[in-house]
């Protein structure tokens, strides 16, 4: 387990705590995504949509890059969930 | 005469309060940035307000004071794979909560909107797999009750058509005939119908209105057969209708044809009628002129009290009122993101 940052997108911090960072234990990409939503259960239908697959307008980034959910990540690394660049 | 309104925008909710409908004070945006789709009422008087977005789909939020807002984890859900693309209307009946979702589907909470079952009755119809979209979805967007006769439930589904229950939700059928049909099929002559909006009289059970994409309609027989009510309207496109059920006035605004989908001639109007639907005249003094938008079907509302007030919301993000029963209409001095819905939340 590595102790990672996960960044999340302005409107969904202020559904929760209004923290955009969130600091969580996990191996993978899409685990550090899980365990932000296990901290915060109202983020869940917004993240992953009714298959458990990440939103289609949703973007996600290990390190500043486009990696697949399972990416390994090592400690202090950083994710960031992404509002993508569509809609108006 | 205190009124609170509730005004959801595709940007988020701005709720208005006034002692005596003329003056108003305003608070917001509230959930700032999701689109506000619906309010409602939960049974324990909580306030509730559906959220939309392109990016990061739907959910439900609960506020005791219209400031401080929280939000469910869990929406209504499918048992299927269809997907929970929009919250249309929140309806409250005693001590549950009925929820109207697209993709078109009916849910119940019994808890406050915290957890929601499907009404299978009416999502797993025998007609669902021939249900098809209209230009907003494939959407549950309008439940009603009758306050004689509790077992009878109304949907209104688009673009499908009113389904009417008379066993409390367990069972469901297609109450169209009269209605003129958008999506023709020869196999399936129950549904295809395109209800944008229906109202009714709460106190009998057979009178509904209904503005349709095919026009204007009401029936005295609980929706088994509907009759074209037109006289008077200078078009008979239209999103909202809503009814003073104290006078018995009901109120359309009428758009020009599906196409155009604008006010007739740049007037924004609407009209009223005192005989059930028999004629329409034009009640509009004080609506502004050259005007090219109307209001969406949720976006229009009544308060219910003894001089029946009003209230709608415009794509073009304006807000117009009546306290009168629609004799003078004002505006509100604020333009705001398009508007999705407007509710009154309270009226006493």
């Amino acid at each position: 387990m590595a102790e990672v940052e996960v960044t999340l997108p302005r409107m969904l911090a202020r559904l929760v705590d209004g923290a955009r960072v969130v600091t969580v234990d996990a191996r993978t990409v899409f685990g550090a995504i899980e365990a932000v939503v296990e901290l915060h259960p109202e983020l869940r239908v917004h993240i992953f949509d009714e298959a458990g697959e990440v939103r289609e307008h949703i973007a996600c980034f290990h390190n500043g890059s486009a990696i697949s959910r399972d990416h390994a990540v090592a400690p202090d690394d950083r994710v960031t969930v992404l509002q993508a660049v569509s809609g108006g | 005469m205190a009124v609170t309104l509730g005004i959801g925008t595709i940007k988020g909710a701005w709720i208005a309060r006034s002692e005596d409908r003329e003056h108003w004070t305003l608070t917001g945006p509230h959930l700032k940035g999701w689109e506000v789709t619906t309010f409602g009422r939960a049974p324990n008087a909580d306030y509730l307000a559906s959220t939309g977005s392109t990016w990061y789909g739907a959910a439900i939020h609960r506020s005791e004071d219209l400031e401080s807002w929280s939000q469910y984890p869990d929406p209504p859900k499918h048992a299927d794979d269809r997907k929970l693309a929009r919250i249309w209307t929140l309806a409250t009946n005693n001590d549950t909560i009925y929820g109207g979702v697209a993709e078109a589907g009916l849910f119940t909470s019994d808890d406050g909107g915290a957890n929601w079952e499907g009404v299978d009755g009416l999502n797993q119809h025998e007609s669902q797999p021939h249900w098809q979209p209209g230009l907003g979805g494939l959407a549950a967007h309008r439940i009603l009750f009758s306050r004689s006769d509790p077992s009878r439930i109304w949907c209104a589904i688009s673009a499908v058509g009113v389904f009417r229950s008379d066993d409390g939700g367990s069972t469901w059928h297609s109450r169209n005939d009269g209605v003129t049909k958008v999506a023709p099929s020869e196999d399936r002559g129950d549904i295809g119908f395109c209800v944008h909006c229906i109202t009714n009289d709460p106190k009998d059970p057979n009178r509904l209105w209904r503005q349709d994409h095919s026009g204007v309609y009401r029936t005295t027989d609980g929706g088994d057969s509907w009759e074209r009510i037109e006289n008077g309207l200078p078009a008979a496109f239209g999103f909202p209708i809503t009814r003073h059920h104290h006078s018995g006035r009901l109120f359309v605004v009428p758009l020009e044809s599906d196409e155009y989908r604008m006010p007739v001639g740049g007037r924004l109007e609407v009209y009223v009628s005192d005989d059930d639907g028999e004629s329409w005249k034009t009640s509009s003094d004080g609506l502004p002129v050259d005007t090219y938008a109307g209001p969406l079907r949720d976006a229009m509302d009544c308060d219910q009290l003894d001089a029946g007030g009003v209230y709608m919301g415009t794509t073009a993000g304006a807000v117009h009122w009546t306290r009168d029963g629609g004799e003078q209409w004002h505006t509100l001095p604020h333009t705001f993101p398009r508007i999705s819905s407007i509710t009154v939340l309270d009226a006493n």
